[in-house]
């Protein structure tokens, strides 16, 4: 243990560089792929811009989860890439993230039936006290406060404590991260519910919420993971990432994947074994056009490939490894928004210029953002209060 | 007792007794570096690091268990891919003894379900895997052992309580009974001990 510490003159982790670069690329990419978007009209951006901005929001939210995760368990495995999540989950990405999604709230006519009902259409007339407009638009700036709301206590009680050693800010994170995550869940299962399952006003589903939230986690720990991965052999890394911390990256790998899996066959079980119209047209919406092979895809890589691979003790003692296995699972992350989101719009499952374009723009903003937001702070939470605590229960044990 | 086989006491190993964990973790780091490779630590609570210190890479039931949880995942969906369809064995006993299967109409549903062989194929690979790791521990452990030499130390008897121990076994390569005391001696322990085995094991 005492070795690990010594300072090992290694390059500093320049993730606000590297990020920044690959952000203003994407940024400048992605402008002019969903330019093409604006000649198909309002409904053909609003669309695009929806799926684009949706994988970097819902990155967000699983960063700002797992924050949440780290307060209320106090693990040391947190204290390495607290920062990480804090610069994709914090308040000012939480904020930017947003802002940016602005856009869908000035187009909810063209991307939601539920504005305009047909009167007839007695299943969506009985949801318009709940699906309308001004509901959404007031809820949708409700969450988002309340999340940047959190997210910014958090991270000032972290840094209060840090700055002045006062464990009156530990208590209060203590204190608070509990009701913090009830109030989140609720949030992300009224958020995904307005954003993207009235997207068909006829279909419903209990797990959407839970759902999203898990396959958010997943993909933010795996992003979190790869980044710390590129940058083992810098500081801090080298010397703060101890065996232990990197089973534990692992393990939480493992157990988000296990946990989309289970979410992801129970709910498909349900609607399968209830066969039930309002249900089904989910899935039935997904196996056309090629879909069956992107669901496919999220099975193997999402859950058998990472799964299997994260078993093997070798792949979590080595980051090349482990840093492989969370690239991988942020890859068929994008691949997930594809079976989850697109099939409310388009019937093939190739994506459109324009949607890719969206996609690389959003991405570009969210990069630049976090590459701004890991320069706040020093990269690493000092790992000690957190030994000591584990040292303590281990002495009474 | 005696089958034509020495059972007299001989040398088991040499035990030092510690007063905290941090000092096990320690000791069994610098008998590691020491060359020592035999030994085994003894502790009324789990201290994290001394398996890995102790370098001990045995990794067989990772695989008893992954083979056991195939194993189940394979005989839950094969029971229920047999019984749920028209299946025949050719013998005529078959039907008599409940052999063949029963295909049965549930909910409309194929007969050949494959979601719904799922959430039972998974349980039994639960109990596959849960029962292997637990019945292959007691094996590769050679559990239950009612008797174990190094209880004849008198520490061990707090080993279980407050004292933590350490045990370099005289089955290792490098075992010196006397430098190996004289090692231990330098690590500050409570007290260190030659143990014997008992007469007839």
């Amino acid at each position: 243990m005492n070795e690990a510490k010594v300072t090992s003159g290694a390059p500093v982790a320049r993730i606000d560089q590297r990020y920044l670069q690959v952000g203003i690329a994407m940024a400048v990419i992605g402008a002019l792929g969903f330019a093409t978007s604006f000649a198909g009209g309002q409904k053909a951006w609003a669309s695009s811009w929806l799926i684009g901005w949706t994988f970097w929001m819902c990155l967000s939210l699983g960063c700002f989860a797992l924050s949440l995760l780290f307060h209320i368990t106090r693990g040391r495995w947190g204290t390495p890439i607290l920062r990480l999540f804090e610069a994709g989950g914090g308040p000012v990405t939480l904020g930017v993230m947003g802002l940016l999604g602005t856009p869908i709230l000035f187009s909810l006519p063209v991307l939601y039936k539920w504005v305009n009902p047909d009167p007839t259409d007695i299943p969506v007339m009985a949801k318009v006290a709940y699906l309308n407009a001004g509901g959404f638009t007031f809820r949708y700036i409700l969450f988002f406060a309340l999340m940047v709301g959190m997210a910014y206590l958090l991270q000032h009680w972290t840094r209060q404590e840090e700055k002045t050693g006062d464990k009156k800010f530990s208590n209060y994170r203590n204190n608070t991260t509990g009701a913090f995550i009830v109030l989140f869940v609720l949030i992300v299962t009224f958020l995904t519910t307005d954003l993207y399952m009235s997207l068909d006003p006829h279909w419903f589903s209990t797990l959407w919420g839970v759902w999203f939230v898990v396959g958010s986690a997943l993909g933010a720990m795996a992003f979190t993971v790869f980044t710390v991965a590129q940058y083992a052999k810098n500081t801090p890394y080298v010397d703060t990432v101890d065996e232990l911390m990197k089973k534990d990256f692992g393990n939480l790998l493992l157990m988000l994947t296990m946990l989309w899996a289970y979410f992801s066959f129970s709910h498909f079980l349900i609607i399968w074994s209830g066969n039930l119209p309002e249900f089904t047209s989910f899935y039935l919406n997904r196996s056309r056009g090629n879909f069956n092979a992107v669901g496919l895809a999220n099975i193997l890589g999402q859950f058998f490939i990472p799964f299997l691979l994260l078993l093997s003790p070798r792949v979590k003692r080595e980051f090349a490894l482990l840093g492989f296995v969370a690239g991988l699972i942020f890859l068929v992350r994008i691949n997930d928004l594809n079976y989850m989101i697109a099939p409310f719009f388009r019937e093939t499952w190739l994506p459109g210029l324009g949607e890719i374009g969206a996609f690389l723009l959003a991405g570009g903003i969210w990069l630049i953002v976090y590459s701004r937001q890991v320069r706040t702070a020093p990269l690493t939470v000092d790992a000690s209060p957190y030994e000591a605590k584990l040292k303590e229960v281990e002495a009474h044990a | 007792m005696s089958h034509g086989r020495d059972t007299s006491p001989k040398p088991y190993g040499v035990v030092a007794e510690f007063e905290t964990p941090e000092q096990l973790l320690e000791a069994t780091k610098a008998a590691r570096q020491a060359g020592y490779r035999d030994m085994d630590a003894y502790s009324p609570i789990p201290v994290h690091g001394v398996c890995e210190a102790m370098e001990h890479k045995d990794e067989r039931l990772g695989w008893i268990v992954f083979a056991h949880g195939v194993l189940g995942f394979l005989v839950g969906y094969g029971l229920q891919i047999w019984t749920s369809n028209n299946f025949t064995l050719p013998f005529d006993w078959a039907g008599e003894w409940g052999l063949n299967g029963y295909a049965h109409n549930v909910g409309g549903k194929p007969l050949m379900s494959i979601p719904a062989f799922f959430p039972p194929a998974y349980e039994l690979t639960i109990l596959f895997a849960a029962f292997s790791a637990g019945l292959g521990m007691f094996a590769l452990n050679k559990l239950p052992k009612p008797h174990h030499p190094v209880m004849n130390a008198a520490c061990m008897i707090r080993a279980s309580q407050d004292r933590f121990i350490l045990c370099i076994e005289a089955t290792d390569p490098r075992y010196d009974e006397a430098k190996v005391e004289e090692f231990l001696k330098t690590l500050n322990p409570l007290s260190t001990e030659r143990v014997m085995t008992s007469e007839g094991y």
